[in-house]
């Protein structure tokens, strides 16, 4: 079995490494980085609870190779607060009760990022529409929806109490191809 | 889980894979790996080579040419979806690669690899009969450039499992998709499709794509439909087809039409999410509102 040398930049921070050619990304980062927000639900594809950026795009880490990864910057939900103060998005999952257990909570904010960056304004559809590669088993999706549409700009069926402070926090993003 | 060990390597050039699929013939070649991954993580394939796609550029881009749009092999399904050139020029492929999977995995899956792996429930599969498409192959013996009327293989003896990696297609050993084009018709085309998805794992139940074109009297003059999910590979509705060419578009003929789908000549599968009885029900039933959907605007 090949081994290889990679070089990936994950939440800004340059790492080499060796892996042999069938170690998958989830445990790279979980196993060799450290990086445990990265979790193993299904690993079959299924539930998003291993999904992180790849290049700026949410994929299921556990269906990526690490060597598949060598080259490309990577995100996961450690580098996504600055200097301690929640990223809009994670503070809204917060402030709308999003999370129960919290296993499903990386993923789903790692996958939403890239929903906003789409979409910076997503609607009510588009969100259950997104949410269809994340698995959530405690919350039944209503506050992870609310907690998402409340970051887009003007969104609709947002809590008033959240209305407004994150208004404009999805802007500064750029947004891919569409 | 963790799959078999394998030697992996990534070619940088459409000349170097050459190289190696010269030396090594029986490398398996590794796309998105949304197929490859969980099939070789449990262990129903062991492949011993690995050759990543992921670094040709040749494989990449999607671009219009005068008469033909190419989509590269590597272009994943959700550069389709988000692309504003197809969004302009076909936007039936947009539309149709927001309903295939889920976003996360349409970043990872690309159309090369959809095609080579033509799943009996996959998308691109149908979309791709339906627009005419011709795939582009090279292999360490030059380059050929197939139909894909004549791309798939449907086999006598249907595979099970939704994720078995076979030989379903025309592609060689040592052969690469390296892209596919599609014919831009000219004149008033309309397209749809329709899918009965399976809600897990979000392949198709039944799946039923049409482009067809109507002239000034809003006579059917060329249609394509092409069915996903029912057969062990994506198959044309021959018959259909026949009776809407040359007529004038009605709600009966749409029946009719519908109706004959369901006799075309073909084994219809089965598995636990849906019997052969069932898919054969309710192809007419996805066809009368694929083609509904697609001329409604035609009628009014
Ligand atoms: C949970 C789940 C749900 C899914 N749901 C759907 C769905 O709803 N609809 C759907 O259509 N699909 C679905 N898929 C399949 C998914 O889209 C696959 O990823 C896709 O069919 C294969 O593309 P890939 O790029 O990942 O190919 P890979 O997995 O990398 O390769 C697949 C096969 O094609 C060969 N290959 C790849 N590229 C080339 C090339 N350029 N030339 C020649 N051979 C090549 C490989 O050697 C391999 O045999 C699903 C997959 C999963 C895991
Ligand atoms: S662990 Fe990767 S999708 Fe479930
Ligand atoms: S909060 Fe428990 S799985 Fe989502």
């Amino acid at each position: 079995m090949s081994e290889h040398a990679i070089t990936v930049v994950v939440n800004g921070v340059r790492h080499q490494g060796r892996v042999p050619s069938r170690k998958l990304l989830v445990h790279y980062l979980r196993d060799d980085l450290r990086l445990t927000s990265v979790h193993v639900g299904c690993d079959s594809t299924q539930c998003g609870a291993c999904t992180v950026h790849v290049d700026g795009h949410a994929v299921k880490s556990c269906t990526v190779l690490a060597v598949q990864a060598d080259g490309s910057t990577l995100g996961t939900v450690e580098g996504v607060a600055t200097d301690g103060v929640l990223h809009p998005l994670q503070q809204a999952f917060q402030d709308c009760h999003a999370l129960q257990c919290g296993f499903c909570t990386p993923g789903m904010i790692m996958s939403s990022l890239d929903l906003l960056e789409r979409y910076p304004d997503p609607s009510d559809a588009q969100v259950r529409a997104w949410l269809k590669g994340n698995f959530c088993r405690c919350t039944g999706y209503q506050h992870i929806i609310e907690a998402i549409r409340s970051v887009g700009h003007g969104s609709g069926s947002v809590p008033n109490e959240h209305a407004g402070t994150r208004e404009g926090s999805a802007q500064a993003r750029v947004c891919h191809g569409c | 889980m963790i799959s078999c060990e394998f030697e992996y390597c990534k070619p940088d050039s459409l000349p170097a894979l050459m190289q190696i699929l010269t030396m090594y013939p029986e490398a398996t070649l590794l796309a998105g790996g949304h197929a490859l991954l969980p099939a070789m993580k449990s262990r129903e394939i062991r492949p011993e080579r690995l050759v990543d796609l992921a670094a040709i550029p040749e494989l990449r881009g999607i671009r219009r040419g005068s008469d033909a749009i190419q989509i590269g092999a590597m272009v994943t399904t959700a550069e389709v979806e988000h692309s504003s050139l197809l969004k302009e020029a076909l936007p039936l492929l947009p539309d149709a690669a927001k309903v295939i999977s889920d976003p996360l995995i349409r970043n990872r899956a690309t159309i090369g690899g959809s095609l080579a792996q033509a799943e009996p429930s996959g998308d691109w599969p149908a979309i791709a009969l339906a627009v005419g498409a011709i795939i582009h192959l090279t292999g360490v013996n030059g380059e050929r450039a197939v139909p894909i009327d004549d791309f798939f293989q449907i086999e006598t003896t249907p595979a099970g499992n939704g994720l078995a990696v076979g030989r379903r297609t025309v592609v060689a050993r040592s052969e690469v998709i390296t892209h596919v084009s599609i014919p831009l018709v000219q004149g008033e085309v309309r397209r749809s499709y329709l899918k009965r998805m399976h809600p897990a794992s979000g392949f198709a139940l039944i799946g039923v794509a049409v482009a067809l074109r109507l002239d000034q009297d809003r006579r059917c003059d060329w249609c394509r439909i092409a069915i996903t999910g029912a057969a062990s590979a994506a198959f044309r509705a021959l018959k259909a087809e026949r009776c809407l060419v040359g007529t004038a578009i009605s709600g009966e003929i749409i029946r009719e039409a519908s109706m004959l789908a369901g006799e075309e000549n073909v084994e219809f599968i089965g598995d636990p999410f849906g019997s052969s009885a069932y898919r054969r029900q309710m192809l007419p039933v996805y066809l009368r509102r694929a083609l509904s959907t697609a001329i409604e605007s035609a009628l009014v």
